[in-house]
């Protein structure tokens, strides 16, 4: 039988008890005590007779913690949703009222932050966990149903008329995905992850499960180095970090700033891999002419698929100006290329833009409690009549180059990335609209100066500043606009809406 | 030169002039991309070059540590 994401802790805690797992600005955890903290865990959610298959979410400070915490659900056969414990309140409370959660994990000393959210389960604080003697016999493997069935975890992701939606991922589909990860990059007890991911973004997928499958050690990098570039890789190589996959606007910093030059990670790093947004050959050609006998692997997928679905591991030179691949399919996925009509595109056709849809064991489950929005987007695959087979329609739009490799063209919708974070721009208007002095507002996203540009008609122009406080009790930090405009008459298309493409042209 | 200097925070973020501690950085005012954008506008203005070594929370911590970084590379300029 396949082994689950709690039986690799097992299995991993009984081959390197005292090898750490994780390096966070607190401190360091072994194998050994990451699974007996979270085995105390799931026996505190026992006792406290929560049930199974219930969410539970963790309200931590990105940790250690709070990884032993996701697993630490997971062995008690529920699943968890991370917090941003800078998230807005209202945000939160949006999510809260999606998931009903049936506990929290959290801290005492975050507790005066988390009481304001409107919720209405238990509350269990680490801090106060103990870890008891270990009773092997009471810790039963997840049956290979399960693994097919249960929800690992729920992660949000922006949506478009300002409710955010939870997407819930199986254990079978980070199984998966793991061992295509591990196999592919020959990952092993003796490699070291650089984490960036925030654990509420399904990046941190690879680091941790990766990390916990074969023993790795994981380095949760503090975020404030990714703002300081020759210490961030100072700290790599201090700690021998030899696999890093990060968003590419955190590598594009460190190509901008030519801070290759003041550290050599040649004898340290060894695979370089991105995901989240597009990475410009300009300054990946940077990374390659200073670090040229690495990996190079360029991931793609949204949450709706775990992590990634394709990639391409870039094997030959490109100019600055030409576009990355996003590759091929990987192994229990396959992407199809449908036309406006559904049509399937073959890649001898190559050149023609489609949709990407994909499917396969990586496939969400849909989104959480809102079934309407799953069944917009995980449908019938319509080159399927005989049995029922679900697709994922991204909203990203493809084409084959003359490699047979997939090629990144553009939304269909008005979603964007903005250092690896999936924002809709419907949300963030959502939330200025609901300022009364603003009669019409449009947000775009200015590529070349890497910011959300937000304009707007209104009664008075408002500062900045008090735009920027008003929006942060609704949107995250991320999605705040780096730009506010004011027009006396936003230009309107044939349809009477508001012209995106034309503003942002006339503006960029 | 200072009030060019504050001018270009401002336009970068108006949370930076509002900023009264010392850990910008850390404390989340500016990210890495405003940081990049901060220091290729103080490059562009005063023709400078402002080395990789030079992005840490000591020279961009706050308002009065850029004025005070700036102060230096142009001296060493000229």
């Amino acid at each position: 039988m396949q082994a689950s994401v709690t039986e690799w802790l097992d299995n991993t805690a009984e081959r390197y008890p005292d090898k750490i797992a994780m390096v966070d600005e607190w401190g360091k955890i072994t194998f050994a005590m990451f699974r007996s903290k979270s085995l105390a865990i799931a026996a505190e959610i026992r006792r406290r007779t929560i049930g199974e298959h219930k969410p539970v979410i963790v309200f931590l400070e990105k940790s250690g913690r709070s990884v032993v915490s996701f697993l630490g659900i997971a062995y008690s056969r529920n699943f968890y949703c991370p917090i941003d414990t800078d998230m807005p309140v209202l945000r939160v409370n949006r999510i809260l009222e999606i998931l009903q959660p049936s506990a929290v994990i959290t801290t005492e000393g975050l507790y005066e932050r988390f009481r304001q959210f409107d919720f209405h389960g238990q509350i269990l604080f680490y801090e106060n966990i103990e870890e008891n003697e270990i009773n092997e016999e009471t810790i039963i493997p997840l049956s290979r149903k399960a693994i097919d069935t249960d929800l690992l975890y729920v992660l949000f992701t922006s949506g478009s008329t300002g409710v955010p939606k939870g997407v819930g991922i199986r254990h079978r589909s980070v199984i998966d995905y793991i061992d295509w990860v591990t196999d592919k990059f020959s990952v092993c007890e003796k490699d070291s992850f650089g984490n960036q991911a925030p654990f509420y973004f399904d990046n941190s997928i690879l680091d941790i499960y990766s990390m916990l499958k074969t023993g790795a050690t994981m380095y949760i990098i503090p975020k404030a180095l990714f703002a300081q570039p020759v210490l961030l890789l100072d700290y790599l190589k201090e700690n021998c970090v030899n696999i890093i996959f990060w968003v590419p606007s955190a590598l594009i910093t460190i190509a901008k700033r030519r801070a290759l030059k003041n550290v050599d990670l040649r004898k340290t790093l060894r695979a370089v891999l991105f995901c989240g947004e597009v990475m410009p050959n300009k300054q990946l050609n940077y990374w390659r002419e200073h670090l040229p006998d690495i990996i190079y692997a360029n991931l793609y997928g949204p949450t709706e698929i775990t992590d990634a679905c394709t990639f391409y591991q870039v094997d030959r030179a490109f100019q600055d100006e030409e576009p990355l691949p996003i590759g091929r399919p990987m192994k229990n996925t396959e992407v199809l290329l449908l036309d406006k009509e559904d049509f399937l595109i073959t890649s001898d056709q190559m050149g023609k833009i489609g949709e990407l849809c994909v499917k396969g064991t990586s496939l969400a489950v849909g989104y959480y409690n809102n079934p309407k929005k799953t069944s917009e987007v995980f449908v019938q695959n319509p080159l399927q009549d005989e049995y029922e087979e679900k697709i994922y329609r991204t909203g990203d739009l493809a084409w084959y180059n003359e490699y047979g490799e997939l090629m990144y063209s553009g939304r269909k919708d008005d979603q964007i990335k903005y250092m690896g974070h999936r924002i809709e721009l419907g949300e963030i208007e959502t939330a200025v609209s609901s300022f009364h002095e603003v009669h019409r507002c449009c947000c775009f996203y200015d590529e070349s100066r890497y910011r959300i540009v937000l304009v707007m008609e209104s009664d008075i122009e408002l500062a900045g500043s008090e735009i920027r406080e008003r929006l942060q009790r609704q949107i995250p930090e991320y999605m705040l606009p780096g730009e506010i405009v004011y027009l006396s008459k936003l230009p309107l298309n044939a349809n009477g809406k508001i012209d995106r493409k034309k503003l942002k042209a006339d503006m960029t | 030169m200072q009030k060019k200097i504050l001018e270009i925070l401002e336009d970068v973020s108006e949370d930076i002039l509002a900023y009264e501690g010392a850990s910008m950085i850390t404390d989340g005012i500016i990210d890495s991309f405003d940081l990049l954008e901060l220091v290729e506008d103080l490059e562009n203005t005063f023709d400078i070059e402002i080395d990789a070594e030079y992005l840490t929370e000591k020279n961009f911590g706050s308002k009065e540590s850029i004025v005070g970084l700036m102060q230096r590379l142009i001296n060493q300029k000229s």
